[in-house]
């Protein structure tokens, strides 16, 4: 038989205060809960490998002015610079794409249109406030020099370019891949994410061989490693692969 | 323990408790967000906040579920367990947030509804089309229904056994998440640190109940027929008894527990609670009573009776020593029957 005095500590919630061994003891515990609980979020946070330079410029809804292109994608080459940048894809809000009427209508005509900037170090967009463009003017010369490279095969990722240009960061990978099906669907242009051989990331929008969009036929191999054949234009610096989604191969 | 229902019944332990688990969140988003932010600035905001409340919650997972198994071997850790239902309420409110955000930041604003979304983006066998948000969602429905029905107003309705069941869902919530992140968040994030965090985390659980199922072994052995009498079992020699510290065993399947008190009475009890199904026989007689490890509810040894003005009641055994062995009936006497305590004669 044991001690009665000499029993181990207990602990009972509706007790005044509990025995000393066991104060002592959860003390400890607490600030070793607390320092695991700053461990993990400091390691946790600071590993993160997927963040990108893509920024999108919320709350800064700009007017730019420039000549609009229906094709490849809905683009606007603006008369001035703007972060860096005088070509932009156009989208519209959330996980839309810019309207196929608008861009019809306006195709080489010189506008005005509010909205806002988004974009990384290749590539920028501009997500156009609903109802905003306007018509200053007409031309009749594609502003953009084209070109064509040849047959190419290009490995890397489809994603939606909104998302990718910094609407979200990051815009690409597993997680995201719910949302860029949704944004494809929208009609925001694909675009193939890849790595060149130093290591940089080169962005390709993707195309049908006939120009048109190719948003639904891709939906089914976003956010994976796929390998891509089409055949590669120069659309003022921009990559533009025109493919046939049945050779799209997964990696 | 209590004779009517409060939302909460405040004590300066639990004030203190939940001004840690407070304190705890805070600092975890806080730094979470400062160090994101310092090392990533152009992540966003809502992703920011997507990863900060998913990891908080998981985290908080890992200790809830871990609190238990090292509770049964180290009484010390009893006061982290008495408080757990408001860790489990504040990581489904973590668990919330981050599906709330999710929703809201992948899935709404486009052409599907959001939450058809969830289940339809991703189709297929392929690594990359695991339905791994499928897996998330269905582990939020488990927390919530644990959650919101945390309060003792459910256990009392639900009876006990119903509780537990329904709460042990917790391990299938668990089992969810642990793919929900192996088939999400860590085929973007390759840092080996996540995929070490998460194997500590699942094998530091997966370890201590296997050690706590590994203590019970001895309990779950039938114990031997009495040969003197065939109704009896002998659960324990006397020489197993330590006063004041109940003895575990089962009988027919049923937890008992033994207990030695006031110096030579001897009684036996059911060894499961009826709060929470708690293990009676990891409790100690305190103030006149068996008291249960896990929210301090008591029973009377020789009736197995709460004293009053409680009215929880347990059923109790038949008991008595023959040389130096404890023998109890088989069959359990009605909740809150008087049994004559076996008197253990020293000499």
């Amino acid at each position: 038989m044991s001690d009665p005095n000499n029993e181990e500590p207990f602990f009972i919630g509706w007790e005044e205060k509990p025995a000393a061994p066991v104060s002592a003891f959860n003390k400890k515990v607490s600030v070793a809960l607390v320092v695991i609980a700053i461990v993990v979020a400091g390691i946790v946070a600071a590993a993160q490998r997927t963040i990108s330079t893509a920024w999108f410029d919320f709350g800064n809804v700009q007017e730019f002015t420039g000549v609009l292109i229906k094709s490849p994608t809905p683009m606007l080459i603006t008369d001035n610079e703007v972060e860096g940048e005088k070509i932009f894809y156009l989208v519209a809000r959330n996980k839309y794409g810019f309207p196929e009427a608008v861009a019809e209508k306006h195709h080489l005509q010189q506008i005005k249109l509010m909205g806002t900037f988004l974009g990384d170090e290749l590539e920028a967009m501009i997500e156009v406030v609903d109802g905003s463009v306007s018509a200053m003017g007409k031309t009749d010369t594609m502003p953009l020099p084209e070109s064509e490279i040849g047959t190419a095969t290009v490995r890397g990722e489809i994603v939606d370019s909104k998302c990718h240009l910094g609407l979200m960061n990051p815009g690409r990978f597993k997680p995201h891949r719910a949302c860029a099906i949704q944004c494809l669907m929208g009609g925001i242009p694909p675009i193939l994410v890849a790595q060149t051989p130093q290591g940089q990331l080169a962005h390709y929008l993707l195309v049908s061989t006939d120009g048109s969009a190719i948003n639904d036929a891709v939906l089914d191999y976003v956010a994976e490693p796929v390998e891509v054949t089409g055949t590669l234009k120069r659309v003022g610096d921009r990559g533009v692969l025109y493919i046939d989604p049945a050779t799209i191969n997964r990696l | 323990m209590s004779v009517s229902y409060k939302a909460v019944g405040w004590t300066a332990f639990k004030k203190r408790y939940d001004w840690m688990l407070v304190v705890a969140v805070v600092l975890f988003i806080g730094i979470f967000t400062s160090v994101g932010l310092a090392s990533h600035p152009a992540i966003t905001l809502e992703i920011l906040l997507i990863r900060a409340t998913a990891v908080a919650a998981i985290t908080l997972l890992h200790v809830i579920l871990a609190i238990g198994p090292l509770a049964r071997r180290n009484k010390l850790w009893l006061p982290m367990l008495y408080n757990r239902r408001h860790l489990g309420v504040t990581m489904f409110l973590l668990a919330f947030i981050h599906a709330l955000l999710v929703v809201l930041t992948y899935h709404a604003g486009g052409p599907t509804n959001a939450i058809v979304s969830i289940f339809t983006s991703d189709i297929g066998a392929r690594m990359a089309a695991f339905p791994f948000q499928a897996f998330g969602f269905g582990a939020l429905l488990i927390l919530f229904v644990m959650a919101a029905t945390s309060h003792d107003f459910w256990l009392a309705n639900l009876t006990a056994p119903v509780w537990k069941t329904l709460h042990m869902g917790v391990y299938f919530a668990y089992a969810m998440l642990v793919v929900h992140v192996a088939f999400g968040f860590l085929q973007a994030e390759t840092s080996p640190a996540y995929v070490i965090l998460m194997g500590i985390g699942v094998l530091t659980i997966g370890g201590l109940h296997l050690m706590a199922g590994w203590s019970q072994k001895g309990i779950e052995e039938e114990p031997n027929r009495s040969p003197d009498d065939e109704d009896y079992f002998e659960v324990c020699k006397l020489s197993d008894l330590t006063e004041n510290i109940p003895f575990g065993n089962s009988i027919n399947g049923e937890r008992i527990a033994v207990i030695l008190y006031e110096g030579n009475k001897v009684s036996c009890v059911s060894g499961v609670c009826q709060h929470q199904n708690g293990p009676l026989a990891e409790g100690q007689f305190k103030y006149g009573c068996l008291t249960c490890p896990w929210h301090g509810y008591q029973y009377k040894p020789n009736d197995g009776s709460s004293p009053e003005p409680f009215t929880e009641k347990i059923p109790t055994f038949d008991i008595k020593i023959v040389e130096n062995r404890v023998l109890v009936k088989g069959k359990p006497n009605p909740a809150g029957t008087p049994v004559e305590p076996a008197i253990y004669n020293h000499s």
